[in-house]
This record gives structure tokens, C-alpha cells and sequence, in this order.
């Protein structure tokens, strides 16, 4: 649970760093995926997110969820998915030029 | 029928302890993969060979055949994820095609013309990874290096040596030689090394040894990686 005052998308961001740093490397999806996740919300973050991004960041957290070794990587994007579709707000009034 | 699992409506027998991916190799079907070789364990770690079985996705090369398994390898879904995957070992690395040595033997080139991965999508990552040229007959170029772990493997298992490892974490994983000075010089390599051979990628070369075969004569030149002769 998260106060009205915080910064959901800076909360996301957080997570996708953390997954990123903890990735142990093993399997393509989530030594990969996890990164690439990371970069695509700071783009969020920078206001330079594009409706491409959107779309790739909803079919890398779908691989990394399928594909991944063990269930850090499974679970990696659940803060993402969760946000793209309770808050898609957030994500596209940061889409570069909105 | 006893023993027999079905793969993409095929109904395939296996025998004990064999994986999917060994049953599917011996029946004469065709599971992309690039960390699987048979001559050494299995590792699962480059995830192409997933496979659809019970509404789960479960690499084949690591999970064992059981009696009445329905699979699904061959579906729009599994074909995208392969080219995802295959896109992501592309932009994780330094990849160039053209002046690589190694062209036209490459799995990951393979791989990319059989799966038809026509961008990469994603952004290129262009790590920074240092290059070992300090043997004198093996090459070590870690640009190429997919972390597939095949060497690893074939050193420990058919050179009876320990001349590889990965090393490091996440996106940040590197191949490392064991050696006093994680060099290839000091370590205990050698030319014929199975642990060389088994690189699928041009990461681990042998030296002088570039354009023996001439481009064009190569081996996925004369045959996709799935097996299948190619027209000319």
C-alpha cells in the first residue's frame, strides 16, 4: 500500500532496478528481459515513453513470465503488468508528446 | 502404445529417462535450441526450446518425457517467443555478421534465418566485454558469447578439464577462464579442445582457421539449422 502522495510509477521503477540487479543471469528471459524492462520504464519515467514501448513492455513481462528458469524471473514484471492495467494512465500521460 | 508422448499431434516414443528434447531428436523432430548439444548434460538456460505442456511453458532439453504428454511445439505463440528470445541474445552481445569468421556455421545466425527474426526490436545493449587473444591457437571473442554454457560443460565433461565458468550476474554475466590470470595463455585450453568446437557462436575459435571453409560452403549455407537442405 502506497500513499496518495507517492510517485506509483517511481515505485515501478524501483522494482524493475531491483530485478534487474538481482537477475543471477542463468536464462536468456530473465538476464535480459529484466534489463530491457528496467530501460523501458525509465523512459516512462523521463517522459519519453513511446505507445511501441507500451507494447513491448507488455510482451517482454508476458516472455519473462513464460519462459524464465525460476520464479524471480516469472515474477519479475508482476509490478508492471499489474500497473499497465490498473493504472494505463500513469504510463501514457508519459508517453513522449502526451 | 506404451511410453509414447504426443508432440504437435505426433505420437512419439521414448525411453527411459529421456528427455522431450531427446525423445523429439530421436523421432526426427526438430526443437529449436542453442544451449542443448546431446554430447554433453543438458542446462535449459537459453529457454529456445520451450515447449507448451499442460499450459505451461517447460524447456525441453531439461524435462523428462512421462507417459500421454500433450505437447505443443510448433504454435504462433512459441514461434514469437523463440524470436524474442532469439532477438534478446542478439542485442545482449556485439553481433556482426558480416565480419565474423564464424558466419555461416553460427547457430544464433541459424537460428535467426530459420526463425525468420528479421530486427531486433529492442534496443541494442553494446556491452563492453574483453576480448582473449593471448593463446596461441584459441581465440576467446566475448562480443559473440551467448552464455550458453556450452563450453563450460564440454570442458568439464569430455576435456576432463575446468577451463570455463560464468562468471558475474544479470545482464552483467561474462565467460571466465580459469587460469592465474583469467587469461587463456596461462590456462590449460588446447586447439582440439571439445570445449572450443562445442561453441555454437564464434566466441571460442580455433586460430588460422577463419576462411578454411569458404563462405558460402559452410554448413548452414548447405543446410537450415532445422536439418532441411537449402535450394540454391
Amino acid at each position: 500500500v502506497f500513499g496518495p502522495d507517492r510517485d506509483l510509477l517511481e515505485v515501478v521503477a524501483n522494482h524493475t532496478r531491483f530485478f534487474a540487479h538481482e537477475s543471477c543471469g542463468f536464462c536468456t528471459p530473465c538476464r535480459v528481459g529484466t534489463r530491457l524492462q528496467r530501460d523501458i520504464v525509465s523512459k516512462f519515467q523521463r517522459g519519453e515513453g513511446t505507445s511501441d514501448d507500451l507494447a513491448q513492455l507488455r510482451a517482454l513481462t508476458q516472455l519473462m513470465k513464460g519462459t524464465s528458469h525460476c520464479g524471480l524471473g516469472q515474477t519479475a514484471g508482476n509490478t508492471v503488468v499489474d500497473t499497465l492495467k490498473d493504472f494505463a494512465e500513469m504510463y501514457r500521460l508519459r508517453i513522449s508528446g502526451a | 502404445m506404451r511410453n509414447t508422448i504426443d508432440i504437435d499431434g505426433q505420437v512419439v516414443p521414448f525411453g527411459d529417462g529421456q528427455t522431450i528434447m531427446q525423445a523429439a531428436e530421436a523421432a526426427g523432430i526438430y526443437i529449436p535450441h542453442l544451449c542443448y548439444d546431446p554430447s554433453v548434460s543438458p542446462a535449459g538456460n537459453c529457454r529456445l526450446c520451450v515447449v507448451s505442456l499442460g499450459g505451461r511453458q517447460v524447456a525441453s532439453c531439461t524435462t523428462q518425457a512421462a507417459e500421454g504428454q500433450q505437447i505443443v511445439s510448433q504454435s504462433p505463440d512459441l514461434l514469437d517467443t523463440r524470436r524474442q528470445l532469439t532477438r534478446m541474445l542478439f542485442i545482449e552481445g556485439n553481433h556482426f555478421c558480416p565480419s565474423c569468421e564464424k558466419s555461416g556455421s553460427c547457430r544464433l545466425q541459424a537460428m535467426a534465418y530459420e526463425l525468420k527474426v528479421l530486427n531486433f526490436e529492442y534496443p541494442q545493449l553494446w556491452p563492453d566485454r574483453e576480448m582473449d587473444a593471448s593463446h596461441p591457437d584459441v581465440l576467446l571473442d566475448r562480443d559473440r558469447c551467448i552464455l550458453c554454457g556450452l563450453c563450460v560443460r564440454a570442458s568439464h565433461e569430455l576435456d576432463g578439464k575446468a577451463v570455463f565458468e560464468l562468471g558475474g550476474r544479470g545482464v552483467s554475466t561474462r565467460l571466465m577462464v580459469n587460469s592465474p590470470t583469467g587469461r587463456l595463455a596461462e590456462s590449460e585450453i588446447a586447439r582440439n579442445d571439445k570445449a572450443v568446437a562445442i561453441c555454437p557462436v564464434g566466441a571460442l575459435l580455433p586460430k588460422r582457421r577463419a576462411f578454411a571453409v569458404p563462405i558460402g560452403q559452410r554448413k548452414y549455407d548447405l543446410r537450415t539449422i532445422a536439418g532441411r537442405a537449402k535450394a540454391h
